[in-house]
């Protein structure tokens, strides 16, 4: 044998080395686990302002359907006002998808309102299956009508009293009955 | 015996620490070889039936539901769910048959 292991010194060291990289990895595998809760946290709350925006968001357009896409636009842009691009990987305002509020395309209103989709490694290694890990953020607030709408309902109730059109001043008396 | 005992090399304990070690190491490793080569390890562990993947879909589930993933939820049909019917596991209640909302029980007065 050599001079080189005639003595045992550098034994503690190699015994360090080999628990040490066990703890640490033991660690990083919860860590990971629990950046994705972070993550997760951040992106529901970015999702909740983004529907809020949505609910309430009126660019007094002509076409309903036009205000409705101006909203989700302006709902992306404060999704990523809260949540930059790059800030959670994989994370973008383009995930922030809307449930319109048209019966035709979202039959319960109860859905209506927006909601975010994207994946994550769920671990290190091949811990936890090779699946990343689906997240779905939703934020059913609703959605108001628009001035748009509200005026096309006025508009049909004034119709139903009788008058042929609605592009008069019309005034409207409240009998209490 | 007595022959053995007067060989050069039995006559102290040097080496004796070494030995063990290697022993000591020789077992470990051996152990943990045949853990990480067992099937039901490796299934345990990083399979689709495991404690980390039902660690995995208990934080998809909590996540999209806010609530705990327990055995009375189809977690498939829970997580594609598409918003075509009213199971939400948020919105509704299937034990109950109901919406988790309510209201009261008598009309209101006029």
């Amino acid at each position: 044998m050599g001079n080189k292991i005639k003595n045992s010194r550098g034994q503690s060291t190699i015994e360090f080395i080999m628990t040490f990289s066990a703890a640490v990895g033991f660690i990083f595998l919860f860590l990971k686990m629990a950046m994705n809760y972070t993550d997760g946290y951040m992106v529901h709350h970015a999702t909740y302002m983004a529907a809020r925006a949505y609910l309430v968001s009126d660019n007094n357009r002509n076409a309903v359907e036009e205000d409705d896409q101006q909203a989700v636009a302006k709902a992306r842009e404060v999704f990523s006002r809260y949540l930059p691009e790059g800030l959670v990987t994989g994370v973008t305002k383009d995930l922030v998808k809307e449930n319109n509020p048209d019966p035709g395309l979202t039959k319960y209103p109860a859905f209506v309102g927006l909601y975010a989709e994207y994946t994550q490694k769920f671990s290190i290694g091949f811990v936890g299956g090779k699946s990343p890990v689906r997240f779905i953020s939703e934020a059913f607030l609703g959605r108001e009508p628009t001035r748009r709408e509200t005026r096309d309902q006025v508009c049909r109730a004034i119709k139903d009293l009788g008058l042929s059109a609605c592009n008069v001043h019309v005034t409207l008396e409240d009998n209490g009955g | 015996m007595a022959k053995l005992q007067n060989i050069i090399f039995l006559r102290n304990s040097k080496g004796q620490s070494a030995v063990e070690y290697i022993l000591l190491l020789a077992v470990l490793s051996s152990i943990g070889y045949s853990l990480y080569n067992n099937r039901r390890f490796k299934d345990f562990i990083g399979g689709e039936k495991g404690l980390f993947v039902a660690m995995r879909k208990g934080m998809e589930y909590s996540y999209r539901y806010g609530r705990p993933l327990d055995e009375s939820v189809s977690f498939d049909e829970a997580m594609e769910f598409q918003y075509t019917t009213n199971k939400h596991d948020l919105y509704f209640n299937s034990n109950d048959n109901r919406t988790r909302f309510f209201t009261g029980t008598n009309e209101y007065g006029k």
